[in-house]
């Protein structure tokens, strides 16, 4: 099932969330900068918001068609992962950052953000 | 040839920073085969141009990318400040610079610190250190500030 994120559309950057059983799985695609960092909160806020709801056991974030991020919303996700431990033990979700060994940004902030926190998972293919 | 450097003035806008980084980009193409480098050189050069678009003063930005006759590249960005920036800036980079645990382990230090203010990032030149192992320095003359990432390369051949 699909979730509505709730967000404006953006040329430059792409997001998608659905169901996968109790999992929430979510897509970006696209080009994260200054330009769509006020949408990448957005979306994020929501995800997160579901994920409580529905109690969600993990969210999944595919970053594998994300050409380029920027420091900005990498911090977007920093703070996102903050929220997800303050929301434990009730609303508790463990959150897995998917990426592509073919993209550099991908391997290495991942890398970064995997040191961050217990529930923070790393899935680079 | 190798082409040695290249130099672009422009309005400190944030729709011009993709395509200064694209052209950018497509002059490391030229410079190197190695598109590990090149990756790492695109992420410092568009961390650089929003340091330098978001705290631009004069109405203009300034980008300089050269490859000296010591196979060293340096991303040079100019442009004038606040006081506040500068104090900001020079904290930033001392602090870097002379942190004991490693690159990785400030840019986590800085995420951690930064993990409740979601307005700004503050995370970009850790991010040149950590990521793209280059490395930061900077200088300042008058208003002027100047922020240099380096690192070695080999042109094509």
């Amino acid at each position: 099932m699909d979730i509505d994120l709730q967000v404006p559309a953006s040329n430059e950057l792409r997001a998608t969330c659905r169901l996968d059983g109790a999992n929430l799985l979510v897509t970006l695609e696209g080009h994260a900068d200054l330009r769509t960092k006020a949408m990448l909160d957005g979306v994020l806020g929501r995800v997160h918001d579901v994920a409580v709801e529905r109690k969600a056991p993990e969210v999944r974030l595919d970053l594998r068609a994300v050409e380029f991020m920027n420091s900005s919303c990498i911090k977007s996700l920093v703070s996102w992962i903050g929220d997800a431990q303050d929301a434990a033990p009730a609303g508790a979700y463990a959150i897995t950052l998917m990426g592509s060994s073919a993209v550099h940004w991908q391997t290495r902030s991942l890398e970064a953000l995997s040191g961050l926190a217990d529930i923070v998972r790393i899935d680079v293919q | 040839m190798t082409p040695s450097y290249v130099e672009m003035k422009f309005s400190p806008s944030i729709e011009l920073i993709d395509l200064v980084r694209r052209f950018i980009a497509d002059f490391y193409h030229r410079l190197t085969a190695d598109r590990v480098l090149r990756d790492r050189l695109a992420v410092a050069t568009h961390e650089l141009l929003e340091n330098c678009v978001r705290y631009s003063t004069d109405g203009e930005a300034r980008v300089r990318v050269e490859v000296s006759p010591e196979h060293r590249l340096v991303i040079t960005v100019d442009n004038d400040a606040q006081p506040g920036h500068l104090d900001a800036l020079r904290k930033i980079i001392e602090e870097m610079n002379g942190h004991e645990d490693g690159a990785l382990a400030f840019y986590r230090v800085l995420m951690r610190r930064g993990a409740k203010d979601r307005d700004r990032s503050g995370l970009g030149l850790a991010r040149i250190k950590a990521e793209c192992d280059m490395a930061v320095s900077y200088s300042v003359t008058d208003s002027r500030v100047s922020v240099r990432a380096l690192t070695p390369i080999e042109p094509r051949t």
